[in-house]
């Protein structure tokens, strides 16, 4: 052993580099440059040492006889090398044929993440994930490319670590991905082209999202994150004050208005006594949220690389008495064996969560309520809530709920456990290392149980309140059990200098689930049907390959094959072929680029190919079925006796079914180029893209009388998604001691239906859709031939000189003198946004850091439902014994909204710009190396997410996926303060 | 593994034709589907697993959808709900687009398919000796000629054509015919003939079962009507109708037992509350109420309800929950025996204006009729639900007074929707015999005279009862029971402008408006599909 001495510096401009890692190879020991990029440690002359740091090529160098080394770090161009995992196997990055973006932990978005897509969110072009609000483990929905589905779903298929999941929700869990642990991920792969995704088949019309999780490593470690989190609700409704409500009313209807009768409560001189409640201040409070995560790496007895994660996050809602408390466990090992040529993978991940759900019908119901009203009373009828009567002082149904009482007095609880494993045996053959076989077991379990109970004061519920309380539970049991085989060979054939690989393999995976639901009023008695058991199962059987071919290092050509059956359909429609073709070429291997120092790598890549899609939510929609009624749905005879005994009988319903019915397919064609000039400093990718969905699965109306329903589910029309995708990565500024990293994304995706029904008749608009709340039945949106999926269909309204809306006035488009369901037209302003824009800046400078991730939205439309909901004298004007509150477009419009109701709420005025920019998270952190003279790293950071949102939409958030705004959870802003330490 | 892919339900409530159809009792649930599809909207209730697409569950109830169209277009009603088409009935101007239009024409074409299945079905597995399942066949093919009528009477003789010979999938039905045709007509009369002549059908049964009376009443309410149905006269159709109803007016008898008010309900609020101010119910108040299974004397066909077994948010809780005028003192929701109204259907002037509002019983006010706080009953805004009286006659407590089932927690109501009356068959009698050219006879006008001393009103002499006073007594006597929208037009006062109502033809005070909508539209929705399909010209 002796002492051996050195510096690191960057190769490209000679300065040192602070915070590198210097470890003896094999060992644990090591120690980490100081500021000057100077080292010391003790070694042995046949040690050999690594040097590495982020963003340079790691380097050996054998001790020997030295005792000084100096070593300097090229920097990393080596991402081409890079590998990534593809569809049942992995691809050198640089041999990619298809629309493949990859996401490592350190792109990830940074701050508060409870659930893992909101790291990828604004990552990658073309990926639109939209969470579903601000609770706690809320959901999200992710549309790739714009989604090529209408009435069969639209998600991508999620793979996590090789096991393909259930899209569908885990009751009692808002969102199925939120029960992995995002901390222990290591990497997402986003397949967006056929040419990636076509070897899943059926399920990968709309993109596959490839998740790995971390795996055990080399070396001990231990780490620990931790953070506490404060949330904030950002915005409220803009709705009228107490004073401001009744200077409105009394201007509208007099000072002597039978409305004020309705305000505040009764003092004891009979006198009104007015309040003025903010009740959505009441309803919002500051979370303050709490996230440890341990993890702890390694190799047993150097043959069992291992990683052992274990996390705990309470995350609070800023609606309250919302929360979640995850417990994660995760186990990762990776040994091998017989000399690397069996590598097993055994992944294994369990989640508990606890969720508490608030009724989020607070939101709509602390807009709506009167402000001239105090929270509690001294009456103890209904717990110390005010709530209102009728006449006779009966609780009244139609009024809106105390938004305090619903959530104080309904607990809503949930208790999800959920189990992925998988074992992965990858072995290479000894008598031919060529070939290998793949197997994959897989299997994904969750039990989940939920819990509801009305306080029997709680007057918002009124039969719970009449008949003194409410319990109703669930639970659910999911099995998703997998089996996957393949075979892989590959060969360099450098006779020709050619590489192939061929791949071969076999896929099962059944689904299954079963739910109980139960309830019960404190009487006894049940609210419709009480144990209810339901179950279903689909299979999927697969057989797939693919072929990949290398000439010269440059040109790549891959074709994929999947033959899939599915259980939903029947007869010869159970199977369906899903091929795939591409190529790409290196030009950068050509002469004429080589020796080009600007243009540093430059490749072309085309594709075709055909995926599916039968996921349309029953599992038996080509089958001939009959329903049983439940005992709530029955008929009863009175029988003629005199007596009137009742009989009920049960029933039972033959249910619509379209026995041809099949996969609907979608024939995507890709084309891209992907560059880099100055030494890989700038690069990027532009796809272009064209899909065609055809045999759409559509539930459209049915020739009446032919079948058991009026609408089936069925495979007809066709609906295209075209557009084109830019990503840029550029490197500004690499030196040792400062580092600027920027990546920009611009989708712009147009969305097209071009066939709707079998018959084309220009009377029929098409399928209505995007329900109104406020009013029954009442839609704002449609589907139609030769418009984006989910357009507006609604009246045009007529403005004065000054702009203001005239009430119930509108453009009578046909001209034959009177507005009627024929005066509705398709709006060309979309829920769905022309460009969607994505940008983050990352930044070291020495042990600092700092980085944000801002998120565009362009050209997109809400309709504002909370404004046409509350934004009408009515909400006074109730015919009834209570009066709401005014929303302050009031002030604009002055509608009555007594006039006829359906052509008020689908009036155009309330179609609303809803652009955005989004600060989706700030973050600073600091870097303590060899903290008092340790081998701990510390990180100390702090983030803020959801910093600010530029937008001109004057609703509570402009970002609601769908374009139909009401009652949204609205999404707080937090500050994070947290801490990593690794050993 | 590849034969994993063959699978079959395995949910507990999820079966296949061949797997559930085995005995009679397994036919009697099939039936009973077609019952419940005039009663509840689905499989679950009140709602959750819907048989129409493209409504609002609720709205998707038969006898609610088929009430829509019958009243909201007429003299009678209004309602102010923003529903889509609600409005547009209201005042005449109705699209083929429609909402409500559309779902109930799906329910009745619904109701159709569902009994075509349950013949072919029942037909394949019927044994020798079975006793009951040819009787729920019979069953089966009045209910299928009863949602056909109403297509008829709706739609006219353009709707499809789908019967126990056609399949399911994908095939495109053809129209029975042209509008005006007697094709479906004929088709109906003949399968109602069928069921009267033959024995499956009972002449008694449970309440609410149909029996040879309900067929003869269905079928003689189609004779009465064949002149607007048809567009040409054939007296020999008034006289085989006058027959039937005879036979009916023969097996029952008029209601004349009323109910004593003796109990003091507990209101939601745990206060004592007294039903309609200390009177008690008449004979004609508890034909609407919750135990009037009792009335088989009066009622000849009934859709039955039940607050446990028979939930939905159609049909008479619509009736009774959409009539009570939430709040202002008008109407106290428990005193209908429900937790809550839904402020929908209020009564137009013209109708109060009908009735000697001091004498007649069927429009007792606080009993019947609620004006409190409400003016003169003007209605000049459609969703001012501060405009307009209400009205009571449907209402969920027994007729002592005391609570149904619910006992008031809910609005889940026990009472049965009468479809068929007798005093309805009395007044068809006497106008049978006006429209066959005679004066009303002795004995009908007895029976007239029956329903007016009921009603606390003097006899009418023979004199009186013309055509004009009929119309206007079936007003009076039938109101919102489904009735007035096919007596307003065989009276010819439903278009055009002789007679006019509010909202009539898109005015606040009414005007007129074109014939074609004597006939609603083949909705926009089956013109599309099915390309065979006659559209209605003037639509």
């Amino acid at each position: 052993q002796k002492m051996i001495t050195g510096t690191v510096t960057s190769a490209e401009d000679n300065e040192p580099i602070p915070g590198a890692n210097v470890l003896i190879k094999g060992t644990a020991s090591g120690t980490i440059t100081d500021f000057n990029g100077a080292f010391q440690l003790e070694a042995a002359d046949s040690d050999v040492l690594v040097v590495s740091f982020v963003g340079f090529t790691p380097q050996e160098v054998t001790v020997g006889s030295q005792t000084k080394v100096d070593v300097q770090l090229a920097t990393d161009v080596t991402s081409l090398e890079e590998v990534v995992v593809i569809g049942y196997g992995s691809a050198k990055k640089e041999d990619l044929t298809g629309s493949i973006q990859s996401i490592n932990a350190s792109d990830f978005n940074q701050g508060a993440i409870t659930s893992p897509q909101e790291l990828l969110n604004g990552k990658v072009a073309g990926v639109q994930i939209t969470t579903g609000g601000g609770a706690p483990g809320a959901g999200a929905t992710i549309r790739i490319r714009g989604g090529s589905s209408l009435s069969a779903s639209s998600d991508p298929l999620i793979v996590i670590d090789g096991v393909p999941i259930d899209n569908g929700e885990v009751s009692g869990m808002p969102n199925p991905l939120s029960t992995i642990n995002p901390n222990d991920i290591e990497t997402f792969t986003v397949l967006k082209d056929a040419s990636a995704t076509a070897i899943y088949g059926s399920r990968a019309s709309n993109g596959v999202i490839l998740i790995t999780t971390k795996k055990g490593t080399k070396d001990f470690t231990v780490s620990y994150t931790g953070n506490v989190q404060v949330s904030t609700p950002m915005n409220t409704v803009d709705v009228l004050n107490a004073s401001e409500y009744q200077s409105v009313v009394n201007e509208r209807y007099g000072e002597e208005n039978r409305y004020n009768e309705f305000m505040g409560i009764a003092g004891e001189n009979g006198e009104r006594q007015m309040y003025n409640t903010n009740w959505q201040d009441q309803i919002f409070q500051t979370a303050v949220s709490t996230e440890h995560n341990v993890a702890v790496g390694g190799t047993l007895a150097e043959v069992l690389p291992y990683r052992v994660s274990v996390g705990y996050n309470h995350n609070e809602g800023v609606l309250k008495s919302s929360s979640m408390d995850r417990t994660t466990v995760g186990v990762n090992l990776t040994p091998k064996f017989f000399d690397d040529h069996l590598k097993v993978s055994v992944n294994a991940k369990y989640s508990n969560i606890a969720n508490q759900f608030a009724d989020a019908g607070a939101i709509g119901a602390a807009v709506a309520f009167d402000p001239t009203k105090p929270i509690h009373i001294e009456d103890q009828k209904y717990g110390g809530y005010f709530g209102w009567e009728d006449a006779d002082g009966a609780p009244n149904i139609l009024a809106p709920a105390n938004p305090v009482a619903l959530l104080e007095q309904k607990s809503d609880k949930s208790s999800v456990n959920r189990f992925i494993g998988n074992m992965t045996l990858d072995y290479k053959f000894h008598f031919l290392p060529d070939l290998k076989a793949n197997l994959n077991l897989g299997y994904d379990h969750s039990k989940s149980d939920g819990n509801v109970y009305i306080d029997p004061l709680g007057v918002f519920d009124v039969e719970s309140f009449n008949k003194g309380g409410y319990h109703s539970w669930f639970n659910q049991t999911k099995k998703n059990e997998l089996l996957d085989f393949y075979l892989q060979y590959n060969k360099d054939i450098s006779a020709i200098d050619s590489r192939i690989e061929v791949m071969g393999g076999y896929s099962w995976q059944h689904f299954w689930w079963e739910k109980l639901d139960a309830n019960e009023f404190a009487d006894g008695t049940h609210r419709g049907d009480t144990d209810v058991l339901s179950r279903s199962e689909n299979y999927l059987v697969s057989f797939f390959g693919r072929a990949n071919f290398n000439f010269k290092e440059r040109l790549n050509l891959t074709a994929t094959l999947r033959q899939d059956g599915s259980s939903r359909f029947v007869g010869e429609n159970q199977w369906g072929l899903f091929p795939s073709f591409a190529a790409s070429y290196n030009f950068k291997k050509d002469g004429w680029l080589k020796n080009s120092s600007a243009v540093s790598s430059l490749k072309f890549r085309a594709g075709w190919g055909v995926t599916g899609q039968q996921d349309v939510g029953s599992d038996y929609p080509a089958f001939g079925t009959y329903s049983r009624g439940l005992s709530s749905a029955q008929y009863v005879y009175y029988s003629q006796d005199g007596v009137g005994t009742v009989i009920p009988v049960n029933t039972l319903r033959p249910n619509a079914y379209d026995a041809n019915l099949k996969w609907e397919t979608t024939t995507t064609t890709n084309v891209a180029f992907d560059y880099g000039f100055m030494d890989e400093k700038l690069t990027g990718s532009v796809d272009v893209y064209y899909r065609e969905t055809t045999d759409l699965l559509n539930q459209i109306p049915v020739a009446a009388g032919t079948n058991f329903r009026n609408q089936v589910i069925t495979n007809v029309g066709s609906m295209v998604n075209k557009g084109v995708e830019f990503s840029i990565n550029y490197r500004a500024i690499q030196t040792s001691d400062f580092n600027w990293n920027m990546s920009f994304n611009a989708t712009r995706n147009f969305n097209e239906i071009t066939k709707l029904t079998a018959v084309d008749d220009p009377n029929y608009k098409g399928v209505l859709t995007g329900g109104i709340e406020g009013p029954t039945g009442q839609t704002a949106q449609i589907h139609a031939t030769g418009h984006t999926a989910y357009s507006y269909y609604v009246y045009q309204q007529v403005y004065d000189e000054n702009g203001r809306p005239l009430e119930d006035v509108f453009v009578d488009r046909n001209g034959d003198g009177q507005i009627n369901e024929d005066d509705k037209y398709i709006s060309d302003k979309n829920a769905t946004p022309d460009w969607m824009l994505g940008f983050s800046s990352n930044m070291t400078y020495k042990n600092w850091d700092f980085s944000f991730a801002l998120r565009a939205n362009l050209g997109v439309y809400n309709y504002n439902n909370v404004a046409s909901q509350n934004g009408k004298f009515t909400n006074v004007n109730t015919g009834n014994t209570f009066v709401n509150n005014l929303h302050r477009d009031i002030y604009n419009t002055g509608f009555n909204g007594n006039l006829d109701e359906d052509r008020f709420y689908q009036s155009d005025y309330f179609i609303q710009k809803a652009d955005f920019l989004r600060m989706d998270n700030i973050m600073v952190g600091y870097n303590f190396f060899n903290v008092m003279g340790s081998k701990m790293n510390a990180r100390v950071y702090a983030t803020v997410n959801n910093a600010f949102v530029i937008t001109p939409y004057e609703g509570i958030d402009p970002e609601v996926f769908g374009g139909m705004d009401n009652n949204f959870y609205p999404r707080p802003r937090t500050y994070l303060l947290g801490v990593n330490l690794t050993f | 593994c590849v034969n994993d892919l063959n699978v079959e339900p395995i949910d507990p409530n999820l079966d296949t034709a061949n797997r559930i159809y085995k005995t009679e009792a397994d036919l009697a649930q099939g039936l009973a589907k077609m019952y419940a599809g005039l009663a509840v909207t689905g499989q679950k209730g009140p709602d959750g697993d819907g048989d129409i697409d493209g409504i609002d569950e609720g709205a998707s109830s038969y006898w609610r959808g088929y009430w829509m169209l019958q009243q909201l277009p007429t003299d009678e009603v209004l309602n102010g709900w923003g529903d889509p088409g609600i409005p547009a009935l209201n005042r005449v101007n109705w699209t083929a687009s429609n909402g409500m239009v559309t779902g109930f024409y799906y329910r009745i074409m619904f109701q159709v398919t569902l009994a075509n299945e349950f013949i072919r079905q029942a037909n394949n597995i019927m044994q020798p000796d079975w006793q009951a399942a040819p009787g729920y066949v019979a069953e089966a093919r009045f209910l299928r000629a009863f949602a056909y009528y109403h297509g008829l009477e709706n739609f006219g003789n353009i709707i499809p054509k789908v019967t126990e010979e056609d399949g399911v999938g994908a095939f495109l039905p053809p129209s029975w015919g042209e509008l005006g045709g007697d094709e479906l007509f004929m088709y109906i009369k003949g399968e109602l003939e069928d069921v009267i002549a033959g024995d499956a059908l009972v002449e008694q049964g449970a309440v609410g079962q149909v029996t040879k009376d309900v067929a003869r009443t269905l079928l003689a309410k189609m004779l009465l009507n064949h002149e607007v149905i048809l567009g040409s006269s054939n007296t020999a159709f008034y006289a085989e109708a006058s027959q039937l109803l005879e036979t009916v007016a023969a097996n029952h008898s008029l209601n004349t037992q009323g109910g004593v008010n003796g109990n003091n309900l507990i209101g939601g609020d745990g206060d004592l509350i007294t039903v309609n101010d200390g009177q008690d119910f008449s004979a004609y108040q508890v034909l609407f109420m919750a135990d009037n299974w009792e009335k088989t004397n009066e009622i000849i066909f009934s859709i039955n309800y039940h607050h446990q077994f028979v939930q939905t948010w159609g049909g008479m809780t619509f009736l009774v929950c959409g009539s009570v005028l939430g709040g202002e003192e008008t109407m106290n929701a428990a005193e209908f025996g429900v937790s809550g109204g839904w402020s929908g259907n209020r009564i137009t002037k013209t109708l109060v204006d009908k009735f000697d509002r001091a004498n007649d019983l069927r429009i007792a006010e606080n009993q019947l009729l609620f004006t409190k706080n409400r003016g003169d009953g003007t209605i000049t805004e459609l969703a001012n639900s501060n405009q307009g009286y209400g009205v009571g006659k449907f209402r969920n407590l027994m007729s002592d007074g005391s609570w149904a089932g619910n006992e008031g927690t809910n609005e889940r109501v026990d009472n049965n929707v009468p479809v068929f009356r007798l005093s309805d068959v009395y007044l068809m009698l006497a106008e049978l015999d006006l429209r066959q050219g005679n004066a009303v006879s002795g004995a009908h006008l007895d029976m007239i005279n029956q329903i007016q001393n009921r009603a606390g009103l003097s006899d009418v002499s023979a004199g009186n009862v013309t055509l004009d006073w009929l119309l206007d007594e079936r007003a009076r006597e039938l109101y919102w029971e489904g009735q007035r929208r096919m007596d307003l037009i065989r009276f010819g006062k439903f278009s055009g402008g002789s007679y006019v109502w509010p909202f009539k033809g898109n005015t606040v005070n009414g005007s007129a408006v074109d014939a074609k909508y004597e006939l609603y539209p083949i909705p926009t929705a089956d013109q599309t599909a099915n390309p065979n399909l006659n559209r209605n010209p003037n639509y």
